[in-house]
């Protein structure tokens, strides 16, 4: 039961972090480094977590926010891992080896820059209200 | 159990490598001993390829990327040993154990790894000034000829262009200089077309010099640019202490003896015994030598040296560069990847010669960023990692990581202490304490701004500045000063431990002042004439 619900957020994760669906042995690798590491997310966390696991759609807000107020959250430290397992494996290597860029580069890294600033304000109360809770 | 040796050099590092060569060569029969950890696993599921196509190809990558615990992926703020791949994760195993260290101000790195800390060793070689060896207490003339000595062990690749009076100087053995990539080569351009400008300024800007292989020399094998050097060492083309070592081992007068722990020593007789401890049985081992040299670096020779003169030595000096890093978007180079064969090593240095005398530079190493992952810099940007992810995509061929380190002087504000504490293995617990004057941190910002202001000359303009904390230049000495006075807790001029008649100091402990020039290339020729000075005192 435990390994299916780390499953299902490695999935989330990679959706996440690069829009795609990742493969089993991705998701078991992640497993394995959550187990590794001893990554468990308890009181708020947890929370947080469950909360995102059913509606992913929050999880780049409740990101940004943890960026700038709490980067030690085991929360966002599970994300993390799930971002160095995916850059080592070969599928996803294109999703962080270096693109050649254009002016719309530019345009698209403003545009990355100000999401992150309204997902911050937003993940900030979320995470306030998750604190409370 | 007790061992008679002739000569016994303690540590494996550059410093005790070149020691024992120069004893093996001059017919010494010599006894290294050392803890010794080695890299049993990762190094060998390497494949040899480059950086790129392994990334795309290899399925089992993150063995070697991430270890088989993922334990390189750096979830805390520790910025000492964060940067280790796991094939160089071990150059820091058994060192809480071995070597505890308590100071809130102080956060060194040591080794207990076969080879040292030059195992991860940036490979840059520096000559020191006749200025800056002066004021460290080195002989000018002395050095000039062991500085080629080792250029001719070790194998030193550079150009003679405006950097060269701070790295390579007077050095004849000299390979050609590696290829610099694409992006520095842009950077050096545009410092060409300046360079006159930047002169008046005092700041210079070429080639490094490194102890990595441009073409084949002796045995070893020049570079392929595969972008793999924090990962492997193959054909042994960067220089790692440990290769002097494997090639020691093939003589009949050299006898290396791992997983030993020295703990103390004290001279008898004219004998000079050592207490050690096999860490595996735990074991007692007592070694009697004829002459004795330490070389396990700077601030373990001051623990040697606290607890073998415990009533006479209660507090040591010590030196450490100040260093920061910032990373810079080089512009011109947005959206235009990294050349794919490169080497992982500094690029392009850069000084800042602020007398214009060659002593007290400012040094600053130039490097781009690709091998050590994305995932590294996206922890680092203060957004969301899906953003995170998307922008350093982009920005990562762009980077210059500009590591800047600054001379240092001793004062009264650093130094060691010996405290005893029954939970270590060796009874007692390092205490360190470093803090720079307000004149100190005020020089140290006022070259930062300099060196600011001449990367955004050269179009490459920094975004932040991280302080790592004192210790993280890895770069130490002082701790056992030269002095011409027999006192405790110094170095006589000659390498010998003030107070004792057969104990050398081989390490960098003696330094009266250290430039921000790398150490280790001073530290592997001043190794070497320590051990000519050792054999010079021979009855």
């Amino acid at each position: 039961m435990v390994e299916v619900n780390i499953s299902k957020e490695a999935k989330v994760f990679a959706k996440y972090l690069a829009g795609v669906k990742i493969n089993e042995a991705t998701a078991l690798l992640y497993t394995k480094a959550i187990e590794a590491r001893g990554l468990i997310c308890e009181g708020r966390d947890k929370k947080l977590e469950t909360f995102v696991l059913k509606y992913p759609f929050w999880i780049g807000f409740v990101d940004a926010a943890l960026a700038l107020t709490d980067k030690q959250s085991v929360f966002r430290k599970k994300i993390f891992v799930m971002l160095a397992v995916m850059e080592a494996r070969p599928e996803y290597t294109d999703f962080f080896l270096a693109e050649k860029g254009s002016i719309f580069t530019i345009i698209k890294i403003c545009a990355v820059g100000t999401r992150s600033v309204y997902r911050f304000i937003f993940g900030y109360f979320l995470i306030k209200l998750f604190s409370k809770a | 159990m007790n061992m008679e040796c002739e000569y016994l050099v303690i540590g494996s590092g550059p410093a005790g490598a070149q020691a024992a060569q120069t004893l093996v060569e001059g017919g010494k029969n010599v006894t290294m001993i050392d803890v010794g950890f080695k890299d049993e696993k990762y190094a060998a599921l390497i494949p040899d390829d480059d950086f790129e196509n392994l990334r795309k190809n290899d399925d089992s990558q993150y063995r070697y990327l991430l270890g088989d615990n993922f334990e390189t992926i750096p979830l805390d703020d520790a910025k000492v040993g964060a940067q280790l791949t796991p094939a160089r994760k071990h150059l820091i195993k058994g060192v809480d154990q071995y070597l505890p260290l308590s100071s809130k101000t102080f956060v060194p790195m040591e080794s207990l790894a076969y080879g040292g800390l030059g195992a991860g060793w940036g490979l840059g070689c520096y000559v020191y000034s006749d200025a800056e060896l002066q004021k460290a207490g080195l002989d000018k003339d002395v050095f000039k000829k062991a500085y080629e000595v080792m250029s001719e062990r070790i194998g030193v690749a550079s150009a003679y262009d405006d950097a060269s009076p701070y790295t390579i100087a007077h050095l004849k053995n000299i390979l050609p200089p590696l290829k610099m990539d694409n992006s520095s080569e842009k950077l050096y351009g545009k410092y060409l077309h300046k360079k006159e400008k930047f002169a008046k300024e005092n700041i210079f800007l070429g080639n490094p010099a490194m102890a990595m292989l441009s073409v084949d020399y002796k045995d070893r094998k020049k570079t392929e640019y595969k972008d793999m050097d924090f990962y492997a060492d193959k054909g042994w083309t960067a220089y790692r202490a440990w290769m002097t070592i494997e090639e020691l081992r093939k003589k009949k007068n050299f006898n290396y003896i791992g997983d030993t722990l020295v703990t103390r020593f004290s001279e008898k007789d004219n004998k000079v015994i050592v207490e050690a401890r096999n860490i595996e049985s735990n074991e007692a081992v007592t070694f009697t030598c004829k002459k004795l040299l330490i070389a396990v670096g700077p601030l373990g020779s001051a623990r040697l040296v606290m607890r073998s003169f415990p009533e006479q030595v209660k507090q040591l000096p010590m030196l450490c560069n100040p260093y920061t890093y910032m990373p810079c978007i080089h512009l011109s180079r947005l959206g235009k990847p990294l050349d794919r064969y490169k080497s992982s090593q500094g690029q392009a240095v850069m000084f800042y010669d602020i007398k214009g005398k060659n002593n007290d530079v400012v040094t600053v190493a130039l490097f781009t960023y690709r091998s050590l992952m994305l995932y590294r810099l996206v922890k680092e940007a203060p957004i969301d990692l899906q953003g995170g992810r998307t922008i350093m995509q982009y920005l990562q061929s762009a980077f210059m990581i500009a590591g800047i380190h600054h001379p240092d002087n001793p004062t009264a504000e650093k130094f060691l202490k010996l405290y005893k504490d029954e939970n270590s293995v060796t009874g007692d617990k390092l205490f360190a304490y470093y803090a720079l004057s307000q004149e100190e941190s005020n020089k140290v910002k006022s070259n930062e701004k300099t060196v600011k202001k001449a990367l955004r000359q050269l179009g490459c303009y920094p975004v932040m500045r991280l302080d790592p904390g004192y210790g993280s230049s890895i770069h130490y000495a002082g701790t056992v000063p030269y002095s011409k006075n027999e006192e405790y807790g110094t170095t006589a001029y000659n390498g010998r431990l003030n107070k004792t008649k057969n104990v050398f100091m081989a390490d960098g402990s003696g330094f009266q002042y250290l430039p921000a020039k790398g150490i280790t290339f001073t530290v592997m020729a001043n190794a070497h004439v320590v051990a000519t000075n050792s054999m010079k005192t021979d009855e």
